[in-house]
């Protein structure tokens, strides 16, 4: 069978940008991200007893947990076949590297151009942000995002089968992440937008629209309830602790736009929506420019992540710089120097690979100098080992989910705040226990939540600045029991309040 | 729908009714079987005060609260007080609300006949409006703003129909309002002004209506400040937009669903045009104002609200639609969001305080003497202390008009908070403070420890000592010396 050299071009795009990730990814032992391990953990308990972690034991020494299921079912489903290790080095690579295809179909069907549609798809396939946030963490966002971009694809479609389609992938997203909503507002922008450019909207399109808005309603309060009960219009911001907040939702700013999205794409796509507002009168342009729009509204109105914006932004934008490319092709082929057009090709090329490609790489070769600890990893283990299982565990907030998972142990904080009460007080209570010169101060905390062991990890001591908690040196209350880099301190005593009477 | 075109007018009525009755049974009656007392504050204070008028005749003072205040007058008390003559006062507490949401539902139905609003859209108005948070809440509770509700309806409705005294029945309905408040009267007269600019024959009635309700309000006003000044609000009681959905917390409000579908709503109206158009957007627009003015007014809003949802509905319904089955997967969508919407809500505010570990606290108490004493706890306790165990308080969160309130709820923070004993033993015997009320919900709010505050100085044996400690609820007597 004869291949087409445009589908063989793009499966070769694939299996690059496939192939390009899983080297990446197994060039690091051990995760970048803590998170990775709290994915883990669901995905191995799928597989031992069916669910998710809804009850966990261990996290903030016994809770609640609330979050959209599917994509560690889908997880849990290769697990069947394949070691969980080797399911999350490689799986999330191939899900995310699906996106060059996606954005190949999404050009082509905006272009009609099967050159720009290659020429997105590579594009795509090395935006720096996406690649960094998904190369070696487990991130949900490797199949949100692809999910929400095929959906997109459904949706623009001409034929009833794709809105079908289109209703499979939105039902499916709804029970993955919670970011579907950008996906929603990004549908209602798209209808307004056309509505004011005089561009024919068809029923079809109005009704999927109002069911996925009644849809997104309705499954995210019923899998979100308890959380919007504890903390309203605030979950928006997942009950961060307000000191961690303004670095999780920090301001929007060009030049780290650039970096991430990649220059071609962040020049020419904004040079694409500007024609479409200013000129060209095409719905397919309009739905890309809705979603383009909704995101930078969400990321001003700090609604949604930067680094979420930005991966929304950049796929957004690649696909509009394919479209750049072929209206430049076109332009080109009608003026003087179209015999030099493989000059430009070849100028593009070079600008793509060292504004984005050479990012990607360097953003790749920093994932592996932020993998986890191997000392680290070793303290963790032998708090598994050496302690029983109702131990509590003091760590960093960033390091909580490797005590749930490498040490089995109760930890004090981690970084899923949702439905959790006092997390502003325990992130409080996290920095003073670290840094406090008072060993009373120190202790009263400990004390209060009951927890048995303090680890001081590189992390901790380059966060606060400290070699060591100045208390630990008294021996008779912290007993160091376990020490490379990382040292942990056995908290043995109790701080007695003398209830004295009190007297005027 | 089409089972609804084939049932008569009667037919509809009574199962409007039905419904009605069910869904506001539902509270009271899971609380009536779990043997829990009335929720909320405001039934119990209502209760407190029918009981009070029922056996003594019309009040002036209330003593219990904020260490003695003027009593201000509410119509709701002394219904109430007609009915604890015939029937207990418990069960008159839970009857005479439901009594008023199905006269309410009832007469609400009929305006909108008046209306000459098709059965169908009337049942998915009505079906809006009892899937309502607001209008469970306000008709399952034996709260005053039952009786608003239904003093709203019926004068609008009287005002509308061709009754020869209809001017003299509309006025006597809307009268009481103005003791609820400006609000409370103000809504209903809108609601005749606007109705006035689509039927000029109805101008005389209403310069009537309003006439006699300004000079009763402005009068009553002017006595009120007259005779107990200016009333203070504290800063931490205003509401935030989490508040006025109850789907995030609330303890009333709109659902979710109900507000898009009240967005829909008004997108259809925004394009039909209809001739009273702008009297609707008039209302729309007064009424974003009332609930930002005064949060209580989302009961009343709350009927406009189900109107615009109702016709967002219908809107949904009635549609060409090209992909039926995503009309039919709407439509379950909305029921089922309406049903989730109300049954996690009823389900959350049956739960609600007073909870059976309290009210036996509370009840033991009562147990004791209380002449002329008090017992301290936090504000939101005040009422059930008052109601239930019959002591006064420092302070409750009735704050309309009440004496010394910034005082009082300072000196409430400062006992609570203080690790003086000094200060907290004068604070104590100024307010003849003889037992302290600490429940597991104050504990989670003001102290982080037994080390904080109030419960810190509970180690003095001379000063303090526990009476009562069962799960979790504590009495300390307050010994003075």
């Amino acid at each position: 069978m004869k291949i087409d050299k445009y589908a063989a071009a793009l499966i070769a795009v694939f299996l690059l940008v496939a192939g390009f990730r899983i080297y990446f990814a197994f060039q690091a032992n051990e995760f970048s991200d803590p998170d990775a391990y709290f994915v883990l953990r669901q995905v191995e308990n799928i597989d031992s007893h069916g669910t998710p972690l809804f009850h966990d034991s261990l996290s903030y020494g016994g809770r609640q947990n609330t979050f959209a299921p599917f994509y560690y079912y889908f997880l849990a489903f290769f697990g069947m076949f394949m070691p969980p290790y080797l399911v999350s080095k490689i799986i999330p690579n191939v899900l995310a590297s699906l996106m060059v295809i996606i954005v190949y179909f999404l050009t082509l069907e905006l272009t009609q151009n099967r050159k720009a549609a290659i020429f997105a798809a590579i594009a795509s396939g090395f935006i720096p942000v996406f690649f960094s946030e998904t190369l070696n963490s487990i991130s949900i966002y490797s199949l949100t995002i692809p999910l929400i971009f095929l959906a997109l694809y459904f949706f623009i479609k001409k034929g009833n089968h794709n809105l079908n389609y289109f209703l499979i992938t939105f039902l499916i997203l709804c029970i993955t992440h919670a970011s579907t909503f950008l996906l929603v507002a990004a549908l209602l922008l798209y209808l307004l937008l056309c509505k004011l450019e005089n561009l024919s909207i068809k029923k079809e399109e109005i009704e999927v629209v109002l069911f996925s808005l009644f849809f997104i309603f309705w499954s995210q309060f019923l899998i979100y309830k308890r959380a919007f009960l504890n903390h309203g219009f605030g979950l928006v911001w997942q009950n961060i602790p307000a000191e961690l907040l303004n670095q999780t939702f920090k301001d929007f700013n060009i030049l780290t736009a650039i970096l991430q999205i990649g220059i071609l794409p962040f020049v020419f796509g904004i040079y694409i929506i500007f024609k479409f507002i200013y000129g060209i009168k095409n719905k397919m342009l309009a739905l890309l420019t809705s979603l383009a729009l909704s995101t930078l509204f969400l990321m001003w109105l700090k609604l949604i992540e930067i680094k979420l914006g930005l991966i929304f932004l950049g796929v957004t934008l690649s696909i509009l710089f394919g479209y750049f490319y072929g209206l430049f092709e076109d332009y080109i082929k009608n003026t003087k120097v179209a015999s030099y057009l493989h000059i430009f090709f070849a100028a593009f090329i070079i600008l793509f690979l060292l504004t984005s490609f050479y990012p990607a790489v360097e953003y790749a070769l920093q994932e592996k100098d932020k993998q986890l600890d191997p000392e680290l990893k070793q303290a963790m283990f032998w708090l598994n080992q050496n302690t029983d299982s109702n131990t509590t565990i003091m760590t960093t907030m960033q390091e909580g989910n490797l005590v749930t998972y490498f040490s089995k142990r109760k930890n004090f904080m981690d970084d899923n705040f949702l439905t959790i009460q006092d997390v502003n007080k325990r992130y409080k209570e996290t920095d003073l226990v670290y840094t406090s010169q008072y060993e009373s101060d120190a202790l009263a905390i400990l004390n209060k939540y009951k927890i048995d062991y303090l680890v001081v990890s590189t992390q901790a001591m380059e966060r606060y600045g400290i070699e060591k908690p100045k208390y630990v040196t008294d021996e008779r209350c912290f007993e160091l029991v376990f020490e490379n880099i990382t040292k942990i301190y056995k908290v043995t005593c109790k701080l007695e309040v003398e209830r004295f009477e009190i007297y005027q | 729908m089409k089972f609804i075109s084939r049932i008569s007018r009667l037919q509809f009525n009574i199962s409007l009714l039905v419904i009605v009755f069910i869904i506001l049974a539902m509270i009271p009656g899971y609380r009536y079987s779990n043997n829990l007392p009335l929720f909320g504050e405001q039934s119990h204070y209502n209760a407190r005060i029918a009981g009070q008028i029922s056996m003594k005749g019309p009040i002036l003072q209330d003593s219990l609260s904020f260490g003695g205040r003027a009593y201000i007058f509410n119509p709701y008390h002394y219904l109430l007080a007609m009915f604890f003559i015939f029937i207990p006062a418990e069960a008159a507490s839970l009857a005479i609300p439901i009594l008023l949401g199905l006269v309410s539902a009832f007469f609400f139905n009929l305006l909108l006949e008046r209306f000459k609003l098709p059965m169908k859209k009337r049942a998915l108005i009505m079906l809006s409006l009892v899937a309502t948070p607001a209008f469970i809440y306000a008709f399952s509770n034996s709260d005053s703003y039952s009786l608003v509700l239904a003093l709203t309806i019926l004068s609008f409705y009287f005002f509308l129909s061709e009754l020869r005294f209809r001017t003299f029945v509309s006025t006597a309905l809307c009268l009481p309002l103005v003791f609820f408040g400006f609000l409370p009267a103000f809504i209903p007269l809108s609601l005749m002004f606007l109705y006035t600019l689509y039927d000029k024959n109805r101008l005389g009635s209403f310069i009537k209506i309003f006439l006699i309700v300004l000079l009763v309000g402005a009068s009553y006003s002017i006595y009120l400040s007259s005779t107990l000044g200016y009333s203070a609000k504290p800063g931490f009681d205003s509401k935030g937009l989490d508040d006025f959905f109850s789907d995030l917390g609330g303890s009333y409000g709109f659902g979710m669903f109900n507000f898009l579908l009240a967005l829909i709503g008004l997108l259809v109206m925004w394009r039909k045009k209809s001739k009273m158009f702008y009297g609707q957007l008039t209302l729309i627009l007064l009424s974003l104002l009332f609930l930002v003015i005064d949060y209580n007014t989302v009961f009343q809003v709350s009927f406009f609200a189900a109107v615009l949802a109702g016709m967002g509905f219908w809107a949904l319904q009635d549609r060409n639609w090209s992909l039926k089955v995503v009309k039919n997967l709407i439509m379950v969508l909305i029921i089922c969001g309406f049903l989730f919407s109300s049954i996690s809500y009823i389900g959350r505010i049956s739960a609600s305080e007073p909870n059976k570990e309290l009210y036996n606290a509370l009840s033991w108490l009562k147990e004791n003497p209380s002449d002329n004493l008090t017992v301290f706890s936090d504000y939101k306790n005040g009422i059930w202390v008052q109601s239930i165990a019959g002591f006064g308080t420092i302070a409750d969160s009735n704050f309309y008009y009440a004496p010394d309130l910034t005082k009082r709820l300072d000196d409430t923070n400062t006992i609570l908070s203080s690790r003086n004993l000094k200060k907290t033993y004068d604070l104590l015997a100024r307010y003849n403070v003889k037992y302290i009320l600490i429940t597991p919900r104050m504990k989670k709010e003001y102290w982080k420890d037994e080390n904080e505050g109030l419960l810190f100085l509970f180690s003095n044996s001379e000063t303090f000592k526990i009476v009562y400690n069962i799960q979790d609820v504590e009495i300390w007597e307050f010994l003075r010396h």
